[in-house]
């Protein structure tokens, strides 16, 4: 199974709103999709549910591991590598 | 560092959630009220002032519904602020469930608020309240509570009788 490992930029980490951003884009796959966080030994989690993904507690320089399995999950992993590398929407604060 | 997210003072819930800051059966007619409850309880317990109130309201007008994280509950928060004094959660179930606009999880019985006065307290605090929503027997059950000593029970169990011993506990003497 392909995955990534991202480190996450964004001042507030994976949650509010580039923790949405995140979430929706994932669900627009088809393929299965976990993450987890590298920094806390999470463990690896429905990446489309924003609930789970607030369990694995993400903040701003934490290393995630996004792994999917699935018939565009090559696709899948570009997208959300690109957002995270992005900062998922979010300005970038002093 | 473990998979407990034990890292940071807000990681108890139990230590959180003092009985004044649950209340159940509350009346709202809309989410704004609803979230105004859940200021109600957080101000009651002593972790925030009113101004934290109005910035959980702001949350929601700004970053929309998603607070609405699971069917049926809310997690009202925002960012640390000077309003907050300092880490703690409410909870409140509403008489009747209140639309908040959430496409898949409306509507709502059960509001979850959160304050926190730094980034990592926030974070661990939210990490924990989610890993114990995200089972849908201790949500049902949650939903059901009669009274604030049934959920710090609930609680009290997930957390193996932690939540027995309270930091604060401002509840010792009750009956």
């Amino acid at each position: 199974m392909p995955s990534i490992d991202v480190r996450v930029r964004n001042p507030s980490g994976l949650h509010a709103r580039p923790a949405t951003t995140f979430t929706e884009a994932a669900a627009r796959f088809e393929s299965r999709i976990t993450i987890e966080n590298l920094d806390r030994s999470s463990r690896a989690v429905d990446a489309k549910s924003i609930l789970f993904l607030l369990t694995i507690g993400v903040l701003s320089g934490h290393r995630v591991r996004i792994t999917a399995d699935g018939p565009d999950a090559d696709a899948a992993l570009a997208t959300l590598r690109d957002l995270i590398e992005a900062g998922l929407g979010e300005a970038a604060e002093a | 560092m473990d998979a407990q997210l034990s890292s940071g003072a807000g990681a108890s819930l139990g230590g959180l959630l003092p009985e004044s800051a649950i209340t159940i059966g509350a009346r709202a007619a809309d989410w704004r009220e609803a979230i105004r409850a859940a200021g109600r309880a957080l101000v009651a317990s002593g972790a925030t002032s009113d101004a934290y109130t109005d910035e959980m309201i702001a949350t929601v007008e700004t970053l929309g519904a998603y607070i609405v994280i699971a069917p049926g509950i809310a997690l009202a928060h925002s960012r640390p602020s000077p309003a907050v004094h300092r880490a703690g959660m409410c909870l409140v179930t509403l008489a009747r469930p209140v639309e908040f606009g959430h496409r898949t999880n409306d509507p709502v019985s059960l509001v979850v608020g959160l304050a926190a006065p730094d980034d990592e307290g926030h974070v661990s605090a939210l990490a924990t309240l989610a890993d114990f929503l995200t089972d849908e027997g201790r949500r049902a059950a949650l939903l059901r509570a009669g009274d604030p000593r049934t959920v710090r029970s609930l609680i009290a169990a997930y957390e193996g009788g932690a939540a027995g011993q309270p930091d604060h506990a401002p509840d010792a003497a009750h009956a």
